[in-house]
């Protein structure tokens, strides 16, 4: 008759954490092991919340929208962030994804306000200052994907990886040049 | 040919000769470019010639197209000048194929030569099948550290070669190399099954001789041969498994690096165009946003689960009631939740939690209500059972949760 609630140890910071949208990875220690150690038991949680909880098989864990939720302006601007940062890092002749995962940037050497051509991209997603580039990085932080030092230098983590499967996803399309032939 | 003058000169040129080939990274080199190369490396200048000449005289260097003076190292020489100095070339997975048929053949002889009795073509096709397992194991050992250099290579951090070229190098030993390698020397594949035959004829051979009485040194030849070629196959197998792991952490690397490169140009090429809905949701990173729920208290989803709730919304605004009378609020005092949950727990068993907070203190704020079903919950005397999903109206929310059937828990004692 009864329903024993036999909660996993850390549940109620995760639930906090995830509720946000931010994205659980090993960076996060306990929490991040509570999770991984009690994947089903969190599933069975999220599913009474009315909430879907990611498959964590990239290492990360994050809540999924509703299902019809649609493409949002703001999870746009953070793909354009990105996309823009890691075509920077191959310009230089770096190895994008590791460059990305293992170093630190410093936000006044950025070039997404400073080249024209990328000024142009931000500015077509509302990005164009730095206050409001400011605040991406500040979301990409909120949701987990980097670590914001003094507000002045970036460090990634993990969970930046999502964004890599996007991107890899793009890779046979043609280019638009080769498309309209 | 006199291989002492040839190893000879080799050793006293030496400097010449790994010059010529760095020089021409593998193709021809004109005469001028050869004499000044010489030049560098005798002390008289008439002598450069003469050193010019000695080498095609031996035939380490040779001109590759007749009527033209362009000159290159031989194959065996510059294969010597490479094994000397690791400078390893991968070669193509396909040579091996060339090998084993060649394998074939000698075995195939061989039996052959064993029912006809003919002993001198046996021995003959025992040393091409030796020659054969040398080859392929040189080869092999060759490609396994031409693997291992790329892989160096690329990991340099002050390489002259761009990372793009390495990386583009990576891919070219794993596409060319190790995956058609792998798929030949799988156990259904066409060297398992080469290696099986040849070693079933060669033992075929053997106990053919060894009952016509032959001499023991021809049937242990042959018996050795059988053996070099199941060593040679193992040596493909390591071969193989050791290049493979050395290359294979870094061509995933060096896929996904040049993927997620060519896939952000495509996306910020579709983006520059305004083009961007053409790629439709596959531009898409979801990510859960929390809902706009009513705000019941600053930790609103929290207190939704510890309570078991569904769903919060607001229900109708209160009719706003002036009064003169000082505040009510000023008067109550907060709500006692504990003794709230006391006055529960004396009232059990309850059929519905939420229906008699609200109704045993009406007026209270939601954020309560779910205090008091929250503590209920928790505690160890009191037995849950949800039930149907109901709704249930408190002042200024209504609350969609399952119906919680109240008992009190039965501990048992020691």
């Amino acid at each position: 008759m009864s329903s024993a609630l036999n909660l996993p140890d850390r549940s109620k910071d995760v639930i906090d954490r995830l509720t946000r949208g931010y994205h659980l990875s090993i960076e996060d220690g306990e929490d991040y092991a509570d999770v991984q150690g009690n994947v089903d038991a969190y599933r069975e949680l999220f599913d009474a919340m009315s909430l879907r909880l990611s498959d964590g098989k990239d290492g990360i864990f994050y809540l999924l929208p509703r299902e019809g939720a649609g493409i949002s302006e703001p999870s746009k601007r953070l793909v354009v962030f990105i996309a823009i940062f890691t075509e920077w890092l191959a310009d230089q002749g770096k190895d994008t994804v590791y460059s990305l995962m293992n170093e630190c940037f410093d936000v006044r050497d950025l070039p997404h306000l400073k080249e024209g051509e990328y000024r142009h991209k931000m500015d077509m997603l509302d990005m164009g200052t730095e206050e409001k580039m400011l605040r991406a990085i500040k979301n990409l932080e909120t949701f987990g994907f980097l670590t914001l030092i003094d507000n002045e230098l970036i460090r990634f983590r993990k969970p930046v990886s999502r964004f890599f499967f996007i991107f890899d996803g793009l890779a046979d399309e043609k280019h638009i040049a080769e498309g309209d032939e | 040919m006199n291989p002492i003058g040839y190893l000879g000169l080799f050793q006293a040129e030496w400097r010449v000769i790994v010059e010529v080939l760095d020089a021409g990274q593998g193709a021809p080199i004109d005469y001028g470019l050869l004499q000044q190369i010489a030049l560098r490396f005798t002390s008289k200048k008439n002598a450069s010639g003469d050193v010019i000449t000695k080498l095609i005289e031996f035939g380490i260097l040779e001109q590759p197209l007749s009527g033209e003076t362009v000159y290159q190292l031989s194959g065996l020489a510059e294969s010597v000048v490479r094994q000397l100095r690791r400078d390893h070339r991968l070669g193509l997975s396909e040579s091996i194929q060339g090998y084993i048929r060649r394998l074939e053949g000698a075995t195939l002889n061989l039996l052959n030569s064993a029912h006809a009795y003919d002993l001198p073509a046996v021995m003959e096709q025992c040393r091409k099948v030796y020659e054969g397992v040398r080859d392929i194991k040189r080869d092999t050992q060759n490609n396994l550290q031409a693997v291992r250099n790329i892989v160096t290579d690329a990991k340099k951090q002050d390489a002259v070669k761009s990372l793009k070229q390495r990386y583009a190098e990576v891919m070219a030993a794993w596409d060319d190399y190790v995956q058609p390698l792998g798929e030949m020397i799988d156990v259904h594949g066409a060297f398992a099954e080469a290696v099986s035959l040849s070693v079933e004829r060669l033992r075929s051979a053997e106990a053919f001789l060894e009952a016509r009485g032959a001499l023991m040194t021809d049937v242990d030849n042959i018996r050795r041969a059988g053996l070099m070629v199941l060593d040679m196959s193992d040596h493909v197998l390591e071969g193989f498994r050791s290049a493979r792991d050395a290359l294979k952490p870094l061509y995933e690397r060096a896929r996904l690096n040049s993927r997620v490169t060519r896939g952000v140009a495509v996306y910020l090429e579709y983006l520059q165009k305004d083009r961007l809905d053409e790629l439709g949701d596959r531009v898409d990173l979801p990510i859960y946003r929390k809902p706009g729920v009513a705000v019941v208290s600053d930790n609103a989803a929290l207190q939704k689960y510890w309570s078991m709730v569904r769903d919060i919304k607001h229900s109708a605004p209160p009719t706003i009631r002036a009064s003169r009378e000082p505040s009510a609020a000023q008067k109550t005092p907060p709500f006692d939740v504990r003794s709230a949950v006391a006055r529960l727990k004396k009232s059990l068993p309850v059929e519905n939690a939420f229906e008699w907070v609200v109704e045993m203190f009406p007026g209270i704020e939601t954020e309560h209500v779910l205090d008091v079903i929250q503590n209920a919950i928790a505690d160890r005397a009191i037995a849950v059972c949800r039930q149907e999903e109901t709704v249930t109206l408190t002042q200024r929310h209504v609350i969609t949760a399952r119906r919680l059937n109240l008992e009190k828990k039965h501990v048992k004692r020691a």
